[in-house]
This record gives structure tokens, C-alpha cells and sequence, in this order.
């Protein structure tokens, strides 16, 4: 499992220690691509992006503010983590096409991509690349949780 | 923000004292340490007493409640980072050997240090000076030559894997008042973020960097067990004393390592408990001498402390332990649950163009309470859409209907109604401020209901001719849009005549266009009516739905319907369009054999797929139809072969180039194509299990749907004795060979072309209306706009797509190579186009094509150069070479 998360320097040559990168790869003409295939919005202090339970196959870029997942247990609300700006969200619900695990909500003003499964289909289709390495860094992403869950699992 | 980073780092952490004050403090402790150097030699015994007897005692305890405050006053650190303040430091970049061995420098520094205290630095104030002045040459030196604090306290300082295990859960957080700004220098930076960084060492996948700092923690009480227990130098020999410390620091880490090889603990579980018993082990014993030191300095009895410091030091660290466990629990969350996902937003914000919020090449749409950004010249429909709301989709070129909408605020910001649109703004009874979305495009920011405004005035323009009175009794053929757009003319221009219209459907008009979507949408028919409730009333058209007309009468100028009843006419309209076609296919009909034409086809496709729980399917038909049936079969979930009977798809629209880019645009979405490929023969009992080329190939499927065109239904027209050839024979003003009866639509044939395309019927009828008004319009024949939609990708042409004899090209295909944009010019006037994707300059080219516009030289270079700005557009992306 690792912590490089909590130690971005915000330098550009930091040893060993950068976040994994979504779509590291991808040149501004990818990501122009990919913009194209989204839906840009805004969302508001308090919005709730994403529901708990709603079937939605999409995928959220936060591109400025700050979202962050909530769980609701017996009626209380918990905060699971914060997806500032540069964060992907919503990659399970995007994958397997079940219902939201958890809800999403606003922390701050701010402004998100919105990839849906179809729009994903459509960008893979024009740009096999481009959509390969996406999958590729969901799927390494996905894996480095099922390896930290397994460590917990075996360290119990 | 709403929410509290449980692991600020020190940028976040709020700093409560100023970084002056802390270079004050700095110069205060660095002048203590000089003290102790020169004292060491000048006045060694109580030198000793205080550094070994009551500084060192005091920082574990510093690095245990309030460990930042150390890193900030530390005089080694000032040395440290004397020369990056000075601006003298190289700022070399750690080298690899000190990065990985760094710690276990330290550690073993630490422990060589603490081992010779017994034999030498407790009592020779000489040794101690050089031993003190040595580390600060040393942290000095490391801060000369290497970048922020990786020369000394952040690797190889002897007190760090001390800081590191002590500090791992602050009581009192103080911001790093050294590193401004950060370099980076160090994994798992402790002056960076404070309460992660050692719990993430111990979590850290590196056995390589794990291990060293494990082995140190699991040593530390062994350590601090055997310096107070073994006797000191003197009633042992040095080797002795050396030999009895290591021995305890070995049964330390041999207690530790065999808890961690038993127990089925988290990584962080034995560390915490090994540095509580570090610490509380050290003032156990240390509190006494803490006592003998204060009283040798200061005098008097000072043995009262030693049970207060006891008890307050075993407190401490059982608290301490606990938190250091939810330090661990709370990392695990967050690191497991979410590991951070990051993007280069540098580049997704240069692709969203400029910086995310002030965006100049940018509209904002405002859809009730959804703000959508779109790219300016945007249509309102791909705005909705992009924002996933409701809004249904046809023909997107503003000629079916489907997508009516009202601009409360920003109309004048939206491109000008074009003639298509403006007449089914009128066909549903829509004037300002309503738009079709589908044409509408926005140049500037505008708020949009996705509801129209009925209670608009329309656009309706008076008829310029006085309605022909002998019309009285108007009969229409077919509820299509032909039929509907010929009843609506007619009453536009004709207000009191009588109006029948008579369809074999159950459905009032719907999009037809829009079918192929019941195959794979949930919403089955609904949103795909294209007429507002009430509209054949208010209209005074008398409906005559799911009604067949048995046969018609020209002498007595009759329609005699399937159920016995019979209208007079004065004049006739055949709009009864077209029946899907079905070549000769040896066992079709089988179950499992389907056609696309209509509403129901498509909702019993649906129904089929289902019920049988069907995963394959064979589309014969590479046209629009059958690519539209294809993606949506693709995207009900079905694996999807298309047998296309040329070598191409959409020979007659599409150039070579963008044929082959479709084909492979549609093949990377996973829907097979085969050319060249006729279909002839269906295999199976009773239900479709193959189906065989006319080429020999077998392919193996449950479902065939049939998309080879359309049939003009001419049952009608041939048994009155209409002059028919491939459709019903009609004259400029849309009149057959009789001059009471139309023909309009997919069944309409003028000079020698029948198209089968909705625009065409739309034109057609109202030229037949004016016509039968009273009026005089004629049918111009061109080439119409083909538009392939609803497949993720939209294909446009228009006119010639081939240049003929004298005329130029100019082409550009787009990255990733499923997207292609072609103009044909002659003379400078654009006469045909292709373009898959690049909807923008679709409609700017196409816009160019229809008025006829002179392109001028300059344009026409920059178009041949790669630069399609003359059609609008953003010229910050397009292609370079």
C-alpha cells in the first residue's frame, strides 16, 4: 500500500513518490478528445453530484474545487475522502454498472468532465490508444486498492 | 472547505507563530550548543551533567508531544539549512546510496553513539566537544552540497529514527518552519506531512526501505533497557560493556521479530507499542538521573520527581500508543478506500482551453438549474445532451421536430434560423423566443427551458396568395411526416377547406428517425412523438388512424377506406411512403427475421431479443438504416455482424477514404463488417440459427434484421392507374399524372430519383400544398444532405463527394483516424463535402455549399494547409504539420 498521495511535493522532480497518474500519457490533443466526449459542468457548495445507489455509468474528472465521497451509516454521515482538483472519481459504478457505492458531494464550488460509458465507447472506437491506456490506468488503479485491501486483509 | 484533512501537511497545518520567531529561537539554541562545545573543554564536569542530565532527557519527550517544534529549533538543522539561507548551497540532488542507506546510517550512528556514552561521551567533556562539533561540521557540510534537508536531518542525522518513531503522532502539530518552499529532497518527508509519514514508512511496499526502519524500533527498547541496566565502564571492560548492550538490543529485536512473524498484526501495530516501552522505559530509569543531574547543578533534593515524571511519562505513552493506532486505522481508510487518482490538469486545462473557470473560447447554458460549458458555436442539442439531460434527438438538422426549446435570456447570441428550421418552428405552432436545439447554435451565454413556449406568437408568414375556393375537401395518404407537413401547409395557406388524413399506423407522427433507439432506450415510444397534444384538432385535420384505404376512385373522385366508409376529394395526397425492402432470402420469415421501418419493428426487436435472450445479430445492410440498427443493437448488448452487399459502406454517400474510417470506427466499437457480402439464405428450424452469404460464408447468429432500403408502397397508385416507374411519377409542382392527385415523400418519383429521406418528404409536401392551396411552388432536385446520427459519431455529406474533371479536394484527417473532414471546390464555390465528426464545420461548409458562398483565395490556402478556421472553429487545436 502507498502513502505517495500524502507527500506531493508539488515539485517537478520529486523522487519516487508522485501519485499514479491518470492518463499520464495522454498528449493536450487526447485530452481534447476527451473533453470532447464529456460533459463539462459546474457544481455548487453542497450539491450532491452523485447518489448513493444510482445507476449511472460515469466517470468524474474534477477539474477545479473540490468533491468528496460520503457513505451514510445508521443516519450519520461519513466523509471517506476528499477528490480535490485533478482527482477521478466514480471509476466503479463506471466499470461494472452498478448501482453508486457511495454518494458524492460537493466540498466547494467548482467544475467537472463527465465521461459516460457510451461517450467512452465512442472516444475508444475513434481513439483505440487513447481509450486503451484509460482502461489500463483504471484497471492499475483498481488493482493497487485490491492490493491494499488483501494487505489489510492478510495483516487482520 | 467542509471537511478536516485528518493528514494536513505542513502548507496546510495552520501556523500559529511566526517564522521570525522561530528564527530567533533558532540563534537562541544554536548558542546553547556552542556553549556545550566550548564548555566541554573549559568546564567539562558540568557540561556533562547538564547535556547528558537534563537536555538529552527532555527531547524525548519534545519529539513525543510537540516533535515539530524540535525540527524548527534544532541548532543542527540551522546548520543545516545556514547555507540554503546564505544562498551558497549547491543543492545537489541526494545521491542514490545515501537515499537508500541514509537511515540506516543514522540508526547505526544512533546506536554507536548512545553505546559509547558508558565507555567514553558520559564522562569526557573533551570527547564530547569533538563529538557535538563533529555532527555540526557534518550537518553543515550536508546542507552545503545537498538540496533542502537530504544532506543531514531528513537521512543520515543520528536523532532522526529517534524523531521518526516518537514523533509519529504529534499531541501539539508545528508547522516546518524551515523548507520555503519545499524541494522534495525525501520520501515520506516528516517535516512535509508530520502524522502520515511514519505510519506510510511502515506501510511502505519496499521491503528495502520498510525493513531498516522496523529493525531500528524493534531494537530501541533492547537500547534504552541496556544502557540503564548494564553497569557502566569500569566495572567492565569497554568490550564488555559493547557486548552486554548489543546483547540486549538483540533480545529486543528478537522479542519483536518474533511478535511480528506470530501475531497477524498491521504493519503499525508493534512499532507504537515498542516506542511506548522505549519511552516510558527511558524516563522509568532516566527519572532518577534527571533527579542526581538537577541536584549536582543546582543543588538540594530533587528525588520528588522522579515518581511524577514516572507516572507522567507512562501516561503519556499509553496515550500516545492509542492515537498512533488510530493514526494507523484513520491512514488505511484513506489510502485503501481511495488512493488518490490524479490527472496532469495542466494538460486537460489547456485541452478545455486556457484555465478552468475564465474560459474565453467558451459559452455557458444555462438549462433551468444545470449550467452546461460548452465550446462556442456548440448546438443547443449537443449541450443538453453533453449535460445528460432529457431532450430527444431526430433529425438534428431542425427539420423533424423533435427537439423544440425556449431561450429565456441570450435569443440574439444564437445563429440565425435557417429556413428548415423556421418551418417546423411553424409546423409545431412555435414562434419567439423558441428554437429547434438541434440547429440553434450558441455563440454567446444563454439561459434554455427545455419546455417551448406555446404560448408564443408563431412565426406563421400570411400566404402571399389567395386560397384556391374550389378546393373544398382535401384527402391525405399516410400519417408520416410527408402527410403531416402536406396537412399542416394546407390548412397554413388554405384556412377552411376540409382536411382527411388517413394512416395505416396506431401512432400519431412520430420520429421515424429516431426508431432504431427503441431497440436499446428504455423510454420506448415516449419523446418520440413529434406533435403537440391537441395539434390535429386545433388544426382542423380530421385523423384517421390505423386505417387502410382499400382503393381509390379518380373518376369519382373518392377514397373508399378498409372499413367501408369513403371520402370525396377535391384533391388527393399520397404519403404513404415506404415498406422496408426485403431481397430474395431463401427462409426468410423465420422467427428471428426482422426489418427496421417503423415504430413497432423496432419495439418487437426489443421484445424478441429479450424473451429470447439473444446475444448475437446479423444486420444485412450496411446503409444508414442498417448502421443505426447495428449500434443500437450494440448498445442493447448484442454482438453485432453487419453484411454489407458492396465493397463499402455507404457507397453512394461517402468517399473511399471516409467509407474505410467509418468501417473501422464502427469495427474498434466491436461491431464486426463484412463487404462484399450478399445475404442470401437463412438457416435453422423455424428459427434463424445462420445466416449464408451469397460468397459462401456462414455466420452463426439468432437474430437477422434486414436493412436493404425502402419499397415505395405503389399498391394504390397502380390500381388507379397512376403512371408509376420506381415510384409514383411526379412533375416539379409534385402532381401525378393526374392532376388532383399528389405525391410526396419516399414514393415520390421526379426525374428519375427517388431519395427515401426525410428533408426531401418535408420539402416535397409543402411544395404540394402551396400547389394545392392555390399557390405556386416548385421541386428543385440537388443532392441532399446525408447525416448518419446516433452512433457516437456523426457523418455528414452533401453534393458531390467525388471532384469531377477540373475541381479540387481539399482534405484533413483528424488524430486517431476516425475523423476526416473534405471539401469539394470549383472555382471557389464548395460543391459537395464529407466529414465524420468536426459537426462545427459540418454545418459552416454545408451553410457555404447551400448560399453558394465565393471562398476566396486566402481561405481556400489556409483550407489546403490544414487550417479549417475559415469554417470556424477553435485554431488552437488544429492540426499542425
Amino acid at each position: 500500500m502507498s502513502g505517495a498521495g500524502f507527500f506531493d511535493y508539488g515539485t517537478d522532480d520529486a523522487p519516487e513518490v508522485r501519485a499514479p497518474m491518470f492518463l499520464g500519457d495522454a498528449s493536450v490533443e487526447d485530452w481534447a478528445l476527451l473533453v470532447d466526449h464529456c460533459e463539462r459542468r459546474r457544481f455548487h457548495r453542497g450539491e450532491v453530484v452523485v447518489h448513493f445507489g444510482e445507476v449511472d455509468r460515469s466517470l468524474f474528472i474534477v477539474i477545479e474545487g473540490e468533491l468528496e465521497t460520503v457513505a451514510e451509516r445508521r443516519g450519520r454521515t461519513r466523509r471517506l475522502s476528499p477528490a480535490p482538483a485533478g482527482s477521478v472519481v466514480g471509476e466503479l459504478g463506471f466499470l461494472d454498472g452498478r448501482p453508486r457505492s457511495a454518494s458524492v458531494v460537493a466540498a466547494t464550488d467548482g467544475e467537472l468532465l463527465r465521461l459516460s460509458i457510451s461517450s467512452f465507447e465512442s472516444l475508444a472506437a475513434m481513439n483505440p490508444r487513447l481509450g486503451r491506456s484509460l482502461l489500463f490506468d483504471l484497471g492499475r488503479i483498481l488493482a493497487g486498492r485490491l492490493r491494499s485491501l488483501t494487505e489489510i486483509v492478510m495483516s487482520r | 472547505m467542509s471537511r478536516t484533512d485528518p493528514f494536513p501537511n505542513y502548507l496546510a497545518m495552520p501556523r500559529t507563530v511566526s517564522l521570525r520567531f522561530w528564527h530567533i529561537v533558532r540563534f537562541v539554541s544554536l548558542a546553547v550548543f556552542l556553549a556545550v562545545i566550548v564548555g566541554g573543554i573549559v568546564r567539562p564536569t558540568d557540561t556533562l551533567t547538564f547535556f547528558w542530565g537534563i537536555v538529552i532527557p527532555i527531547l524525548p519527550a519534545v519529539f513525543l508531544i510537540a516533535p515539530g517544534s524540535w525540527r524548527n529549533v534544532c541548532p543542527l538543522a540551522a546548520a543545516n539549512q545556514a547555507s540554503r539561507n546564505l544562498g551558497v548551497t549547491s543543492q545537489v540532488a541526494a545521491p542514490k546510496w545515501l537515499r537508500e542507506h541514509g537511515f540506516s546510517i543514522a540508526a547505526t550512528l544512533f546506536v554507536g553513539i548512545a553505546l559509547t556514552r558508558k565507555v567514553l561521551f558520559n564522562r569526557n567533556g573533551v570527547a564530547l566537544t569533538v563529538l557535538l562539533a563533529a555532527v555540526l561540521v557534518g550537518a553543515a557540510l550536508g546542507g552545503r552540497f545537498l538540496k533542502g534537508k537530504s544532506g543531514w536531518c531528513s537521512s543520515i542525522c543520528p536523532l532522526l529514527p529517534v524523531q521518526r518513531v516518537y514523533g509519529q503522532s504529534p499531541f501539539v502539530g508545528v508547522a516546518n518552519s524551515h523548507c520555503q518552499p519545499c524541494l522534495g529532497c525525501t520520501k515520506n518527508c516528516y517535516d512535509f506531512n508530520p502524522r502520515v509519514a511514519y505510519v506510510a514508512d511502515m506501510h511502505d511496499p519496499d521491503q528495502g526501505f520498510r525493513g531498516p526502519r522496523r529493525l531500528f524500533v524493534g531494537a530501541f527498547p533492547g537500547l534504552v533497557l541496556g544502557y540503564f541496566l548494564v553497569p557502566d565502564a569500569g566495572r567492565l571492560s569497554d568490550v564488555q560493556v559493547y557486548g552486554r548492550s548489543l546483547a540486549w538490543i538483540a533480545a529486543g529485536i528478537a522479542v519483536f521479530a518474533v511478535l511480528d512473524a506470530f501475531g497477524r498484526f498491521s504493519p503499525n501495530r508493534l512499532p507504537p507499542i515498542f516506542g511506548a516501552a522505549a519511552f516510558s522505559l527511558f524516563y522509568w530509569f532516566g527519572s532518577r538521573k534527571v533527579a542526581k543531574a538537577l541536584g549536582s547543578l543546582l543543588g538540594g533534593r530533587w528525588t520528588g520527581i522522579v515518581w511524577p515524571v514516572r507516572i507522567a511519562a507512562f501516561a503519556l505513552a499509553a496515550v500516545w500508543l492509542v492515537r498512533s493506532w488510530l493514526v494507523e486505522r484513520r491512514y488505511v481508510e484513506e489510502v485503501a478506500v481511495a488512493a488518490p487518482v490524479r490527472v496532469d490538469l495542466g494538460r486537460a486545462r489547456t485541452a478545455l482551453g486556457g484555465s478552468a473557470g475564465a474560459d474565453d473560447g467558451a459559452v455557458e447554458i444555462e438549462f433551468e438549474s444545470k449550467i452546461v460549458k460548452v465550446s462556442s458555436g456548440t448546438t443547443l442539442l449537443e449541450a443538453a445532451e453533453s449535460g445528460e439531460l432529457r431532450i430527444e434527438s431526430g433529425c438534428r438538422m431542425g427539420v423533424c421536430g423533435a427537439d423544440p426549446v425556449a431561450v429565456t435570456s441570450g435569443y440574439e447570441s444564437l445563429s440565425p434560423i435557417r429556413r428548415e428550421e423556421a418551418d417546423t418552428l411553424e409546423r409545431l405552432g412555435l414562434g419567439f423566443p423558441n428554437r429547434m436545439a438541434c440547429t440553434a447554435r450558441a455563440e454567446g451565454s444563454c439561459s434554455v427551458s427545455l419546455q417551448p413556449d406555446r404560448t408564443s406568437t408563431p412565426l406563421s408568414n400570411t400566404p402571399s396568395f389567395e386560397p384556391d375556393p374550389s378546393v373544398r375537401r382535401v384527402v391525405i395518404i399516410g400519417n408520416g411526416i410527408a402527410g403531416v407537413t402536406a396537412a399542416d401547409f394546407v390548412r397554413r395557406n388554405h384556412p377552411d377547406c376540409e382536411i382527411e388524413l388517413v394512416g395505416r399506423e396506431s401512432h400519431e407522427l412520430y420520429n421515424r428517425m429516431g426508431v432504431a433507439r427503441l431497440i436499446h432506450g428504455r423510454s420506448a415510444m415516449q419523446g418520440l412523438y413529434l406533435l403537440p397534444a391537441g395539434w390535429y384538432e386545433r388544426n382542423r385535420v380530421t385523423l384517421w388512424l390505423n386505417t387502410r384505404v382499400a382503393s381509390i376512385d379518380r373518376q369519382g373522385k373518392t377514397v373508399r377506406l378498409g372499413t367501408g366508409q369513403e371520402l370525396g376529394y377535391d384533391r388527393l395526397v399520397l404519403a404513404t411512403g415506404g415498406r422496408a425492402t426485403v431481397p430474395e432470402i431463401e427462409g426468410f420469415g423465420a422467427s428471428g427475421c426482422f426489418v427496421l421501418r417503423d415504430a413497432d419493428d423496432a419495439i418487437r426487436i426489443r421484445a424478441y431479443a429479450q424473451e429470447h435472450d439473444e446475444h448475437r445479430a446479423v444486420v444485412a445492410g450496411g446503409g444508414l438504416l442498417g448502421l443505426e440498427a447495428a449500434h443500437a443493437l450494440h448498445e442493447f448488448g448484442m454482438s453485432v455482424t453487419v453484411l454489407e452487399r458492396s465493397s463499402r459502406l455507404l457507397r453512394n454517400s461517402l468517399d473511399a477514404a471516409a467509407s474505410e474510417m467509418l468501417r473501422s470506427y464502427f469495427e474498434a466499437l466491436g461491431i464486426v463488417v463484412v463487404t462484399d457480402a450478399e445475404t442470401v439464405r437463412v438457416e435453422g428450424d423455424g428459427r434463424v440459427e445462420a445466416v449464408v452469404t451469397a460468397q459462401g460464408h456462414r455466420f452463426e447468429t439468432e437474430i437477422l434484421l434486414v436493412a436493404a432500403g425502402v419499397t415505395p408502397n405503389l399498391d394504390l397508385p397502380r390500381q388507379c392507374g397512376l403512371d408509376v416507374a420506381r415510384g409514383v411519377i411526379v412533375d416539379s409542382s409534385m402532381r401525378s399524372t393526374d392532376p388532383s392527385i399528389f405525391a410526396v415523400g419516399d414514393l415520390a418519383e421526379f426525374e428519375g430519383r427517388l431519395w427515401g429521406l426525410w428533408p426531401v418528404a418535408v420539402t416535397q409536401a409543402q411544395i404540394a400544398a402551396v400547389n394545392i392551396a392555390g399557390g405556386s411552388r416548385t421541386y428543385e432536385s440537388g443532392v441532399p444532405t446525408m447525416i448518419l446520427k446516433g452512433v457516437g459519431l456523426d457523418v455528414v455529406s452533401f453534393g458531390r463527394v467525388e471532384p469531377a474533371e477540373g475541381e479540387i479536394q481539399l482534405t484533413d484527417r483528424g488524430e486517431g483516424g476516425h475523423t476526416y473532414r473534405k471539401v469539394v471546390v470549383t472555382g471557389g464555390v464548395i460543391v459537395g463535402g464529407v466529414f465524420l465528426g468536426f459537426g462545427e464545420h459540418a454545418q459552416a461548409a454545408q451553410d457555404a455549399y447551400d448560399s453558394g458562398r465565393q471562398l476566396d483565395d486566402d481561405e481556400i490556402a489556409r483550407l489546403a494547409a490544414g487550417d479549417w478556421s475559415p469554417f470556424g472553429g477553435r485554431k488552437d487545436l488544429a492540426p499542425t504539420r
